[in-house]
């Protein structure tokens, strides 16, 4: 028990100081103050998980928590995301000065949720995992309760999020009857060791319904419906926070739930580990009765349509990237659907840089929408000519999310697609290919909007939202990978392969 | 000199480094430094093709180190024959659009520092052997392009960029998949080597052996991956169904852009065909020459149609260049010396002649702010420029002679290599394509009559208004020195073209020795 509370170190850090920053703040009026202490916690966290880094493979707390290279690699990610949305939130208009240290209290706590969501390996910790972003999520969605649109998006988000609870929670009921396993280990052997005709169908269906649960987190369609009018509700950071974190940590999830529970790794996995998963060859076997992978591959292909065909209309920037965020959903599910080595460092290798890009285009939208009071298209018009830094730093991260070269989101589609063609899976791979056309689209709206057509609104005097150095700064910081990734991106590979090597055996 | 290559492709970053650190408002100091670092690779290029050895096949100023050893992608650059003529040709037109461009003062840093881009993308194209790299190159000169046009272009500028960018977009990702592909199955039937990007290993390799399903459906692998890449580069030719895009690209874009995208862009496609289809799947390339050499039939009389039927000067010479690209598909497709020859030579011709004629119309819009061969209400709107401009009718009489194949100049002899090496092998078919010359000579004359012959009636144009003119200004020195240095290449390579057939015909030896 002892040994296990040293593991849960960081995230009870994180919460000492969520609870420390919401007591200061009845007292304390400084937002340096309250910033700094938020983000001595989450550095402290930082710190604790990656003294862990060397440990071996383990559970924790009776098999409620796995550590192992990677949970602790998403655990850092989400802590480091925290940290870049409690800087977002530190000046943003749309968050009241009084209100501050209720939002890096809720965000410090949010972090916690996603630690646990990426390290659970029990369904009734998943559960609780999945409930703690929830509830916190639906909170941050709805902080200017005095806003319609906030509180609209707080109430649907809400109502849906409590509907795919209920499923979820019902496909783990389901799953627990058959098996009578609640550890992700002990379904796997049940599975293993039951001969197939003996696994009734009602599995299938547990399993669809955890899915559920799981895609309403990554936004995969058919559960993504919340996912456009919360992000454009929500303020600005918040958007920008709920489009990474929790997505980073319900992939991780996804992968740990099917691969844990539904697969066995061959005996050639450390083969192809020592060749670096290049081969294409399948480094897991699906046990049981489903063929979830293919089913993955559908629920890819439809996300990814869903996704960039009702991006094409919008007007709303962070509607417009809600969908977006919505399709590269569906992209991130290709490496699952490969079944192999390479298709799991290619989805972790991606969610990072989507990290990247995503945040960076939340944050731009931030500024301009603290500027002029609206994320729509107009307001970016011709903000290539007054703030030209900004504007660059935008197109940057939108050509990223294209996924054309030079920009790091074409390694990390490169990353999956050469996952998907050496599984040979070619009219996936083309469907997916014509899916990244169709977004060049929309995203090419926005730099539009930017650099060739010229604004309504005079030109600004003074000093504006825009104009504040610590978020440009930040931008910069989020803008710069993704120039410079192309010059040479084996070592984050090499750490995206580290993190999921102990999946293949 | 070593990486000499490396030299030329990147040298245009490091004056876009300096320009990125000078203030935006010294516009004549911006455009020396990018007039500076467009020279340099111009002289490097003149002096790579001096230590050049045309008596081989083989590839020089070789560069190869690992880059991203996991992936096995290489940093591999090199020229052979064909690619030393495109470098030149890219060295050389470059330079001289810097020059086009000195009237651009819209946005002057941001303008050059698209075009320098450009400039590294285009080169590292033509250079660069690794597939990888090669995808790189040529997705990154999409970006500058489309800022290029959509910024600095004409009326319908913003609808031209995004046309242009989607659809070469879609060549791009179609092709990225087909690279995939290529690089997954050259570890070899079974599976045990390492897989490449190399392109001259990818050559080595026998594709006819393999298969893929795709959608269900069991298809031969090299026909299928030839198609997915043949799109790619079938849009920036463009092969016809594929070229609605360029009309509106070239009549948006500025001129220098114009100049560029006719002069080097059009030439990446047909490059790309010659480097990845022909040398890495020469069997699916003679299963398919016949549908290519019925395209470039296609692209010939239909491009030439089109241009027939344009009312404004730019959209003519646009088409023209869609017509005059057939001639690279036909000489391609029939795999005989004089053919191919022809056709690579065509490659190079049209990048002068296109490039005259593109300045050229920029020379005229410069003065009467209009295109209209035909103006809207029915009107001629040049006739009879002639007579107040010689010069720039005797530039304009270059580069129109050039174009149609006028004995003595520089498209007369690949035209006539590429029908001399066709007519052997598809008879009927390349007296059809005759017709081509015809039709040619014909819209291209009818333009020069309407526009330089006859009464003076040219027209002005001020605000909306269109009025008669009363003088045209004579060709400045600036032009002049862009105009002259193509209209002398025209001349010397139409009355002796040794030289810069003896470059690349070891080269397209070779080829034909795959295709046999």
């Amino acid at each position: 028990m002892m040994s296990s509370l040293t593991y849960a170190a960081p995230p009870l850090l994180l919460f000492a100081g969520s609870c420390f920053v919401l007591l200061a703040g009845l007292w304390v009026t400084s937002n340096g103050f309250l910033l700094g202490a938020s983000l001595l916690s989450v550095i402290g966290a930082t710190a604790l998980f990656c003294g862990m880094a060397g440990n071996a493979a383990q559970t924790a707390f009776s098999g409620l928590l796995a550590f192992d290279p990677f949970g602790l690699f998403f655990s850092v990610f989400v802590t480091l995301v925290t940290a870049a949305a409690l800087l977002m939130g530190a000046k943003s208009k749309e968050i009241g000065d009084d209100r501050r240290s209720e939002y890096y209290a809720i965000v410090l706590s949010l972090a916690v949720g996603l630690i646990f969501m990426s390290m659970a390996n029990h369904l009734l910790m998943i559960y609780l995992a999945i409930e703690t972003v929830s509830i916190l999520s639906y909170t941050l969605s709805g902080f200017n309760r005095g806003r319609y649109a906030s509180a609209e998006a707080a109430l649907k988000y809400v109502v849906y999020g409590a509907m795919s609870a209920a499923i979820m929670v019902y496909g783990m009921s389901l799953i627990y009857g058959i098996t009578g396993q609640l550890t992700l280990d002990g379904i796997r052997s049940w599975v293993s060791h039951t001969p197939p005709e003996q696994i009734p169908a009602l599995m299938w269906v547990g399993v669809l319904m955890i899915f559920a649960g799981i895609g309403y987190k990554v936004s995969a369609a058919p559960m993504h419906m919340w996912t456009p009018d919360v992000y454009e509700g929500a303020p600005t950071p918040v958007s920008g926070f709920l489009s990474v974190a929790p997505k980073a940590a319900g992939f991780a999830l996804l992968l740990r739930f099917f691969i844990t529970a539904f697969s066995l790794p061959l005996e050639t996995g450390a083969a192809v580990v020592a060749t670096g998963g290049q081969a294409g060859e399948v480094a897991f076997h699906i046990v049981g009765p489903m063929n979830w992978p293919k089913f993955l591959m559908f629920s890819s292909v439809f996300t990814m349509f869903i996704g960039n065909l009702a991006a094409l209309g919008q007007v709303s920037v962070k509607r417009l990237l809600a969908y977006s965020s919505i399709s590269h959903a569906g992209y991130i599910l290709m490496g699952a659907a490969t079944q192999t080595f390479s298709g799991l460092y290619s989805m972790v290798f991606y969610v990072l840089v989507y990290c990247f890009m995503n945040l960076g285009a939340f944050w731009v939208t931030a500024l301009v929408d603290d500027t002029f009071g609206s994320d729509e298209l107009k307001s970016f018009r011709g903000l290539a000519k007054r703030r030209p830094f900004l504007a660059v730093c935008m197109a940057i991260f939108m050509f990223s999310l294209v996924g054309i070269p030079p920009f790091a989101g074409f390694i990390g589609k490169l990353y999956l697609f050469s996952a998907v063609v050496s599984r040979e899976m070619y009219g996936f791979a083309l469907l997916a290919a014509i899916n990244s056309l169709i977004s060049l689209y929309y995203y090419m709206k926005v730099v539009k909007a930017m650099f060739l057509e010229a604004s309504e609104v005079p030109m600004l005097e003074g000093k504006t939202p825009m104009d504040c150095k610590l978020s440009l700064a930040a931008i910069a910081l989020l803008a710069l990978p993704n120039l410079l990734l192309i010059i040479n991106w084996e070592p984050v590979v090499a750490l995206a392969r580290k993190t999921v090597v102990f999946f293949a055996g | 000199m070593s990486h000499m290559l490396s030299w030329i492709t990147f040298f245009p970053m490091v004056g876009a480094v300096a320009m990125l650190f000078t203030p935006a408002h010294k516009e004549k100091l911006i455009k020396w430094i990018a007039a500076a670092s467009t020279l340099l690779p111009f002289i490097l290029a003149l002096k790579a093709l001096s230590a050049f050895d045309s008596s081989t096949a083989a590839q020089q100023f070789v560069e190869q180190f690992d880059w991203i050893p996991s992936f096995r992608i290489q940093y591999f650059m090199g020229v052979d024959g064909l690619s030393m003529m495109l470098v030149l040709l890219t060295a050389l037109l470059s330079f001289l659009g810097v020059f086009v461009s000195w009237g651009v003062n819209k946005m002057v840093k941001g303008y050059f520092l698209c075009y320098l881009l450009l400039h590294v993308g285009m080169m590292g194209v033509f250079c660069s052997l690794d597939f990888f790299l090669f995808y790189v190159f040529w997705e990154i000169m999409l970006l500058p392009m489309y800022f290029l046009v959509g910024i600095w272009g004409g009326e319908k500028k913003e609808y031209a960029a995004i046309k242009f960018f989607l659809y070469t977009l879609f060549g791009s990702v179609l092709m990225l998949v087909g690279m995939l592909a290529l690089y997954f199955y050259s570890k070899g039937p079974d599976g045990a080597g390492l897989p490449t990007f190399n392109m001259l290993e990818l050559a080595k390799i026998d594709w006819t052996q393999y298969s893929i399903s795709l959608f269900g459906m069991h298809l031969p692998f090299d026909k299928t991956v030839w198609w997915l890449l043949f799109i790619g580069f079938a849009v920036k030719v463009p092969v016809f169904p594929f070229h609605t895009w360029l009309p509106w690209a070239h009549v948006q874009a500025p001129t220098a852009v114009s100049v560029i995208l006719a002069g080097v862009l059009l030439k990446m496609g047909t490059y790309g065909i010659l480097r990845l289809n022909f040398a890495i799947l020469p069997a699916a390339t003679k299963a398919f020459a016949y549908t290519l050499f019925i395209l470039g039939i296609v692209n010939l009389i239909y491009g030439a149609f089109c241009a027939m039927a344009q009312k404004d000067l730019k959209k003519l010479v646009a088409y023209s260049s869609v017509s005059h690209m057939g001639y690279c598909l036909m000489g391609m497709a029939v795999f005989t010396e004089a053919g191919l020859n022809g056709a690579v030579l065509q490659m190079f011709n049209h990048g002068l002649s296109a490039a005259m004629m593109f300045m050229l119309v920029g020379v005229l819009y410069d003065r009467l702010h209009h295109r209209y061969i035909v103006t809207p209400d029915g009107q001629p709107g040049f006739g009879g420029i002639a007579q107040k401009a010689p010069w720039v009718t005797a530039m304009w009489t270059v580069a129109i002679f050039a174009g149609l194949g006028l004995p003595g100049l520089n498209g007369f002899i690949s035209e006539a290599l590429v029908f001399i090496g066709s007519f052997p092998v598809y008879k009927t078919e390349t007296v059809i394509a005759g017709l081509g010359i015809v039709l040619g000579a014909a819209y291209l004359l009818w333009m020069a009559q309407r526009v330089f012959l006859g009464p003076w009636t040219t027209k002005e144009k001020h605000g909306d208004t269109l009025a008669a003119a009363h003088d045209l200004q004579e060709l400045t020195a600036r032009e002049i020195f862009t105009l002259a240095p193509l209209a002398v290449l025209c001349v010397w390579i139409g009355v002796y073209p040794q030289p810069i057939l003896n470059l690349f015909k070891v080269t397209v030896g070779q080829f034909l020795t795959v295709l046999k």
